[in-house]
């Protein structure tokens, strides 16, 4: 329970997600008083809202018990836990050794010159954003990258391009 | 040999250490010093940064953290081969890849165990690729900051605030060579302020912002001594540079405090160096005080007395003691005043915890207490009724957490707001203020009609308690005494003493809420009281103290405070002590002492009492003079100089004694130890039965529909007076706010931070607002401390339970 003189946290949600907290509390309420279910709830968060919004770690560590402090520390600890709103298109661009060998960091540095934007940045149109990850278990398609869920490869630069065309072409989700 | 204890050999030298300690406290045991960065004796062992490491035989075929092995029976450790050494040099070398030797521009260099360790091993620089961090230093919140590229990721800040203070406000965030320590979501929400994060840190990663550039360490002059700001008395080591006290940090592992400190204790010292102390003698001239000499002030106030005793007899002369100065302070006023003037009108203002304890000795005896904190977190069953520990005597509730958490007792709360209590309690409800002595009573089986509205316990919550406390071998029964038990201390006392007829195994443990408001109670500083508290009556006791004061001690009691100001009082002597703004009746206090021929303030601060003052004198904090405290279990706590008094200042009981000189009555002390002395002789204790009689206690009327409950307790944040000047804290809560719940401010259209005004039928208070979880629905919290808002200024006799109204202003 926090003793505080200073302003109540920042609000981050709009009027129109913030029901979605009520549907957050309600999926928690069977791991309310079972350990070890942390990742459980972040899972739980990240299906209601793409993401794991700073209000979901608040309410998570209230409904489950837990210091917040621990919540956003196994938050920030697994990379596949978004903390802001993710693209429509996150394009995850295996790192490991033998797509690097075969080009990754290529693959890489044409989207973010392609979009302006940096590794985990989301691009100003809320389409894109590029991730550097482990072993994607795509080997045989190395380089190798997914967009959401779907896998491409073996990529170029030029073809790392095109891809951008073509997601573009489909649109937001 | 016993089971009890194991053999081990280190390096060639046998051992013999308790089953259960580790390889590194055998070590430590005979002297072999074993380099830790990790390890903090109050933390449980971690293992994390592999500095201890020390090859173990029997056992794997590598090195051992030793911080983490149990000593075995039979084991052969060798801490200093060179494959060891080699080891430990390596862990330092990888750690300096990250960290910046920036040691002339850290806080820490000279009490840096990670710069002590690359003296140690002689490293120059790390023989790797350096690649520094280069965060900006993080200001987490008012009063510590973290420089993230200095942290070695021991841990012991994340520990500290798990372990020790129950608090947990911060962890690991991110993974690998990017993880770093931060607070839940990067805000600082949850952390109360203690600084023992930045006491365990043992690098410069996380520090004091008052102290950021203060001093190097090894410049400061190291003084042990006792924390002023509450009962729990925990000790501290002030460190003081050209008469400046520059930091007060914990000092050993000892009780009271076991090695941690609040808010208070860790940012609480500016005031001693504050430039609103006073710092010369006062004499009202021509209608105005002014500066004076030491001498011609003693000269007023001899022949003030003097006169005033001439004219109208000892009766009209009274004193007023402090919880907030010393015992020896205490002592020398009450034996002038006794001795020397003749009258027993001693004082000490209006105190929650004198009420509890002559209500406690009536009923239970004078075996009731007080008790040590051991046997508070020994008990089977530990209750925490009324005002929130955690804020009133921090420490002491950080401890009920870990007792609750890791030694099993099972902890019931019956707090009126919410607190980091909760989380570690078996039960833990809202009991609506007022109430509290009702629910004791309850507790200890009354049968009271209306439990629910009443005491807003429901009956289910109220069975889960009772059987709980009937159940147990031994129940500590805990609670503040301090503001918010005014005008009902007696009744909280006596549903206590309830509880405790009615169960053998309660013990009680009413919190004092002043540094040595138990110690002015012990001393007998009141008008029918003598030292060791026994009643002025005992004809055994008056024959001691007239012995030990070469002078007789008058029989006849004095009057009660208010019946002495309004009645016969002409002269009066205040040492440490606000009695007009601490009044009931504050106008007509001060309009008393208009009356009076002679009024006498001896303070720190200026106040309404110094204000109405012929003679101010200036008195000197707990960092310039020597003497103790009495604490809540009656331990004594030694203050020890620091710094000499700032100005003019003098130590109090100095003060009083020059006064007694100046008319003829020279005690011959030049230091406090001789009054130390002769005060411990007369502290015999009495023995006196109580009535062991319970009686019925009445409780608050159910809430008025429409209106709130008012809730009055000190907050963690504010300390008095002398908290007010102390400019850490008043940082982390600059201004009175009154406190209520989300739902009640959105239902009034109140926002965080609007101005309201809460109205009662003694006055109103105008003050910020602040929309907080801890307050539950239809009560609101105004915090203790703030003149300019004060509780008594809704209802002068009894704030707290009091029906107020809010509005928006
Ligand atoms: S100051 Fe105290 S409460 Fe705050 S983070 Fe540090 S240890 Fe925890
Ligand atoms: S901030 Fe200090 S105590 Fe905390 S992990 Fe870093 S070095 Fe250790
Ligand atoms: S608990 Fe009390 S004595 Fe201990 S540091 Fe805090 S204010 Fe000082
Ligand atoms: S190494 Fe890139 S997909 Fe396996
Ligand atoms: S002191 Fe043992 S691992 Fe750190």
């Amino acid at each position: 329970m926090a003793i505080h003189s200073g302003a109540p946290r920042r609000a981050t949600l709009d009027d129109a997600e913030r029901p979605k907290l009520d549907q957050l509390r309600q999926a928690l309420a069977p791991l309310r008083d079972e350990p070890g279910t942390t990742l459980e709830a972040l899972y739980a968060a990240q299906d209601i809202f793409s993401y794991v919004p700073p209000e979901a770690v608040t309410l998570i560590a209230k409904e489950l018990r837990l210091p917040e402090s621990e919540v956003f520390g196994v938050l920030t600890f697994y990379s596949m836990f978004h903390r802001k709103p993710a693209a429509a298109y996150v394009l995850r661009v295996c790192r490991d050794l033998s797509c690097h060998l075969t080009g990754a960091p290529q693959v890489l540095h044409a989207f973010n010159q392609a979009l302006g934007a940096r590794v985990g940045e989301v691009t100003e149109d809320g389409l894109f954003e590029t991730e550097s990850v482990s072993c994607l278990g795509l080997c045989d398609l190395q380089p190798a990258l997914m967009v959401n869920l779907e896998q491409h490869g073996p990529m170029t630069a030029d073809k790392a391009r095109a891809l951008l065309d073509d997601l573009r072409a489909r649109g937001a989700r | 040999m016993s089971s009890e204890t194991v053999t081990l050999t280190i390096d060639g030298q046998e051992v013999q250490v308790p089953r259960g300690a580790t390889v590194l406290q055998a070590c430590e045991s005979i002297g072999v010093e074993i380099p830790t960065l990790c390890t903090d004796p109050r933390l449980k062992p971690y293992g994390a940064c592999r500095m201890c490491v020390v090859e173990v035989q029997p056992g794997p075929p590598r090195p051992t953290a030793s911080c983490t092995t149990p000593a075995g029976d039979g084991m052969t450790v060798v801490t200093d081969s060179q494959s060891i050494k080699d080891i430990r040099k390596h862990v330092i070398e990888l750690q300096l890849q990250h960290h910046p030797l920036d040691c002339p521009y850290c806080d820490q260099a000279g009490t840096c165990e990670l710069q002590d360790e690359v003296f140690d091993q002689e490293i120059f620089q790390s023989p790797y690729e350096t690649v520094p961090k280069a965060h900006p230093e993080e200001i987490l919140n008012e009063v510590i900051l973290i420089n993230h590229n200095r942290c070695i990721l021991c841990g012991r800040c994340v520990r500290m605030c798990d372990e020790q203070i129950g608090v947990r406000a911060l962890d690991f965030v991110e993974r690998a060579v990017g993880t770093f320590i931060a607070p839940a979501q990067h805000e600082f929400m949850d952390c109360e302020r203690c600084g023992m994060c930045i006491e365990t840190c043992p690098v410069g990663a996380l520090l004091s912002r008052p102290f950021k550039h203060a001093a190097r360490s090894w410049q400061t002059e190291k003084t042990a001594s006792t924390c002023p700001h509450c009962a729990v008395g925990c000790s501290l080591l002030v460190e003081s540079r050209h008469g400046s006290v520059v930091r007060t940090r914990s000092n050993g592992l000892e009780e009271p405090d076991r090695g941690i400190l609040c808010a208070k204790g860790f940012f609480g010292h500016s005031f001693v160096n504050s430039g609103e102390r006073i710092t010369e003698p006062l004499v009202r001239r021509n209608g105005a005080l002014q500066p004076a000499s030491w001498s011609e002030a003693l000269n007023v106030i001899s022949a003030g007395l003097r006169e005033v005793l001439d004219a109208h007899g000892p009766q009209a002369v009274g004193v007023v003691g402090s919880p907030n100065t010393t015992n020896e302070d205490n002592y020398t006023l009450q034996r002038f005043a006794r001795a020397v003037l003749g009258t027993n009108n001693v004082y000490s203002q209006s105190s929650g915890l004198h009420a509890a304890a002559r209500t406690l000795r009536a009923v239970l005896g004078s075996a009731a207490g007080p008790r040590s904190q051991s046997e508070l977190l020994e008990s089977d069953v530990i209750l925490v009724v009324g005002a929130d520990i955690g804020q009133t005597h921090n420490v002491v509730g950080a401890h009920v957490k870990q007792a609750a958490r890791d030694d099993g007792r099972t902890l019931l709360v019956a707090t009126r707001l919410a607190s980091g209590l909760d989380d570690f309690a078996t039960v833990a409800a809202r009991v609506r203020p007022g109430a509290e002595a009702v629910l004791l009573s309850a507790l200890a089986g009354a049968d009271i009609p209306n439990m629910h509205a009443l005491t807003g316990i429901d009956a289910d919550t109220l069975t889960a308690m009772r059987s709980r406390v009937q159940a147990a071998g031994t129940v500590a029964v805990v609670w503040d005494t301090g503001v918010w038990t005014l005008g009902k201390a007696e009744a909280i006392a006596q549903g206590a003493a309830n509880l405790a007829l009615a169960h053998d195994g309660v013990k009680l443990f009413p919190l004092p809420e002043r540094a040595n408001a138990a110690g002015t109670f012990l001393l007998g500083m009141a008008p029918d009281l003598l030292p060791g508290a026994r009643p002025l009556s005992d004809d055994e006791a008056r024959r001691q103290a007239s012995d030990a004061w070469g002078a007789p001690v008058p029989a006849e009691p004095g009057l009660a405070f208010d019946d002495f100001i309004d009645g016969p009082m002409q002269a009066l002597y205040v040492m440490g002590e606000d009695v007009v703004g601490g009044s009931a009746n504050p106008q007509g206090a001060q309009a008393a002492l208009e009356r009076a021929r002679l009024v006498v303030a001896q303070d720190i601060f200026m106040n309404a009492t110094t204000e109405a003052a012929d003679v101010v004198l200036p008195g000197a904090t707990f960092a310039e003079k020597g003497g103790h405290f009495t604490n809540f279990e009656g331990r004594l706590g030694r203050l020890a100089p620091a710094i000499p008094p700032v100005g003019k200042a003098r130590p109090d009981w100095e003060i009083v004694a020059r006064v007694s000189a100046a008319m003829g009555a020279d005690f011959g002390w030049r230091s406090h130890e001789p009054i130390s002395t002769e005060l411990a002789g007369l502290m015999q204790r009495p023995s006196l039965p109580g009535s062991r009689e319970s009686a019925a206690v009445n409780g608050a009327a159910p809430a008025p529909a429409d209106g709130f409950v008012l809730a009055t307790e000190q907050h963690l944040y504010t300390a008095g007076v002398s908290g007010r000047r102390a400019d850490s804290l008043t940082l982390m809560l600059p201004e009175a706010v009154a406190e209520l719940n989300a739902g009640d401010a959105q239902r009034l259209s109140i926002a965080h931070g609007d101005r309201i005004r809460l109205s009662a039928d003694g006055g109103e208070v105008n003050l910020k607002a602040l929309v907080a979880d801890r307050v539950p629905p239809g009560v609101v919290s105004l915090p203790d401390r703030f003149l300019e808002a004060a509780p008594r200024q809704l209802d002068p006799r009894a704030p707290d339970g009091a029906a107020v109204r809010v509005h928006k202003v």
